[in-house]
């Protein structure tokens, strides 16, 4: 039975001519032009397909020296940027929104110049020893 | 009688369009606004060319003011992507605004990081880095508040920290004075509308 669900699956997305969307998809991928050595911050949405929860532990990029998510908040007037040192759990057929004025993913150190229409390379790893890959495409503000 | 109707048509409606251009140039301006605009605090800063900015020479001009720093991957750009849009919006008459962002984060912003940061939204836009002791004066004399936050994590390099910043951005009329200010959820477009207004 389970081999004929992947069959009709494949099938499907034979006949859309789409690609089966992965247990933990990552949408919308997007970030700012920034200068080599510079800083910039990457947003998108994680959407976990599956039935169980997942959990975002760490994050990198083979172009920066650091990434990390970050929260933008503002109290009382000043505006603040809190690391998110805690892995951030996904509920089955929920998402993580990483976007401005918000969660982000802060991006600093970058070995390269980003100009729009490049993209940044970002790698997810999730607490179940998963890594999703993924590419922000760089928009010019 | 015909000519009497439309005659009285076409000044029923210029009387209209009067009363709502007068309406619209009589509305309050959006943000915070000062109800007896003070001037501004003195701003001179020297700038990468070497050439201090001196903000009472651009008495004149409107000028949109914003204290952040280049390492704010968020805010900072957010802010500087609505100058752009208002920029743009403004056309022409965008000649009699300028957009000064000053830097609060003095060990990483240099003049040149800083200038090519807001260069990076218009090349017209005015990006300032003074140095700690330039900050210190212009903090007090703005009641500006910034300060580093620094992560608790081992893991996190020591030079990728944070700094507080003010959220608004203000408004210095064209006599220098301290007009309003744009709280950060204040739409571009309105922004747009009230410089039209002033200008």
């Amino acid at each position: 039975m389970r081999r004929l669900i992947f069959l009709s699956v494949v099938l499907a997305s034979a006949c859309t001519g789409r690609a089966p969307i992965p247990p933990i998809e990552v949408r919308d991928a997007w970030a700012r032009p920034a200068d080599s050595a510079g800083t910039t911050a990457a947003y998108f949405v994680i959407v976990n397909h599956e039935t169980a929860p997942v959990t975002l532990s760490t994050e990198s990029s083979p172009i920066a020296e650091s990434v990390a998510l970050h929260e933008t908040m503002e109290m009382s007037g000043m505006v603040h940027m809190l690391p998110l040192d805690a892995p951030q759990a996904i509920a089955p057929g929920d998402s993580l929104i990483l976007k401005g004025g918000s969660k982000h993913l802060m991006v600093s150190g970058l070995k390269r110049r980003l100009a729009a229409g490049d993209s940044l390379p970002l790698v997810l790893n999730f607490s179940d020893g998963r890594v999703v890959h993924a590419a922000a495409v760089i928009r010019a503000p | 009688m015909m000519l009497y109707a439309r005659l009285l048509r076409i000044v029923l409606t210029l009387g209209v369009a009067g009363t709502v251009a007068a309406s619209c140039r009589d509305a309050p301006l959006h943000g915070v606004v000062i109800d007896d605009p003070h001037p501004a605090a003195p701003l001179v800063v020297n700038t990468a060319a070497g050439r201090p900015y001196v903000l009472a020479a651009d008495t004149g001009k409107i000028v949109l003011l914003y204290f952040g720093y280049t390492h704010c991957p968020d805010y900072c750009p957010m802010m500087l992507t609505d100058w752009k849009r208002v920029k743009h919006d403004l056309g022409a008459q965008a000649d009699g605004v300028r957009f000064v962002f000053v830097s609060v984060d003095p060990e990483r912003d240099t003049p040149e990081v800083t200038e090519a940061f807001v260069r990076g939204f218009d090349s017209t836009f005015v990006g300032l880095a003074p140095s700690q002791k330039e900050l210190d004066v212009i903090k007090k004399a703005w009641d500006v508040v910034s300060y580093k936050e620094v992560s608790k994590s081992p893991s996190r390099p020591a030079n990728m920290y944070g700094v507080a910043h003010p959220a608004h951005a203000y408004l210095i009329n064209r006599a220098g004075r301290l007009q309003a200010w744009y709280p950060p959820e204040t739409l571009w477009q309105d922004v747009a509308a009230d410089l039209r207004k002033m200008l």
